[in-house]
């Protein structure tokens, strides 16, 4: 996969502040093909309906959690293969490793910088260009 | 209701069985003390539920002490909601005017402008990004309010489950002032149209 601005995302957050703030951030490097949904199980409905090219995904969410929506997602024979990108709160070194072994592609922890979110976008699309 | 493991169980046995000694025996003084012991022991899984809720309230708050009504802690928690409901709308607002004023830059460096101008409309653009990511703090001050207020929630129950009275208290603080007004909760509160209007009618 290449760094395809036309990819269809979807940001999943329980804020809708933060849902705008990612949305704007990810509009200004360049993507326009943005959803979004309030929490993991309205994003499974999405993902399920449309075709989604990457997630960008809260971990503490009412209803189905970030980590629940991506080991979701992992279990999936349709969706397994969908790139995720935790932005989250949780912090702790446990909550990180659990999100690697649930198969996250990046993780990013907010507060965060523009800069920041560029640069695990640009890394999720490096590593799985050298995969492919 | 706690498990009770053997050795509490055989300790009880033997305090009912001293108690039972004590009333045939005659001897009062000696079957009081252990009825005594006895309702102690009984108390034991609510003094620790107490202790396991200033725990949590220590733990989360630091220091602080209880609430004299526990009428004021559902009170305090609707307070927090709308806290975050109100930073979630000033976020909102802010977000609105940073998109408008991007889009005027944008606007802007599309006219003939000189390079040192061009330079200062992209630094003008770069703080209006910046400023439009500044309002990450309602979600992250939005998160610790909601976990806050689960915290005093569950303390409220923990207070209703003890059989406290839940009084339906409106919090005042020291002061005697109440700060600003939650539509909903503080139904006494005033709009400035209401203001108005008992001015006018006062001669102002």
């Amino acid at each position: 996969m290449t760094m395809n601005k036309n990819m269809r995302i979807l940001v999943v957050d329980d804020f809708s502040t933060m849902r705008r703030i990612i949305k704007n951030l990810l509009t200004d490097l360049g993507y326009s093909n943005i959803s979004e949904a309030d929490d993991g199980s309205t994003a499974l409905v999405a993902l399920n309906q449309g075709n989604f090219d990457f997630v960008v995904t809260d971990w503490n969410m009412p209803g189905t959690t970030g980590i629940e929506l991506l080991k979701a997602i992992r279990a999936d024979a349709r969706l397994k293969s969908l790139p995720v990108l935790m932005v989250t709160a949780e912090a702790k070194r446990e909550q990180i490793i659990e999100a690697a072994q649930a198969g996250v592609n990046g993780y990013v922890i907010k507060p965060f910088t523009a800069q920041t979110l560029e640069e695990k976008l640009g890394k999720i699309f490096e590593r799985l260009g050298a995969a492919a | 209701m706690n498990q009770v493991t053997p050795e509490a169980r055989a300790a009880l046995v033997q305090r009912l069985q001293a108690a039972v000694d004590a009333l045939h025996g005659g001897d009062e003084a000696r079957w009081r003390k252990e009825l005594d012991l006895i309702a102690a022991w009984r108390n034991q899984p609510i003094m620790a539920g107490i202790g396991q809720i200033a725990r949590d309230l220590a733990d989360t708050l630091g220091e602080l002490p209880l609430q004299e009504h526990a009428g004021e802690l559902d009170d305090a928690c609707s307070r927090l909601d709308h806290v975050v409901e109100m930073t979630e709308k000033a976020s909102h607002r802010t977000l609105d005017l940073a998109e408008r004023c991007q889009a005027l830059a944008d606007q802007l460096k599309r006219t003939k402008l000189a390079g040192e101008q061009t330079a200062l409309v992209d630094q003008i653009r770069a703080g209006l990004s910046e400023l439009a990511l500044a309002q990450d703090y309602q979600d992250l001050t939005g998160q610790i309010i909601r976990r806050v207020a689960a915290i005093v929630r569950r303390v409220h129950e923990g207070f209703a489950a003890l059989g406290l009275p839940a009084r339906p208290a409106h919090a005042t603080p020291a002061n005697g002032l109440a700060g600003p007004a939650i539509s909903g909760l503080d139904r006494n509160a005033f709009s400035q149209i209401d203001a108005d209007d008992l001015l006018s009618g006062l001669g102002l």
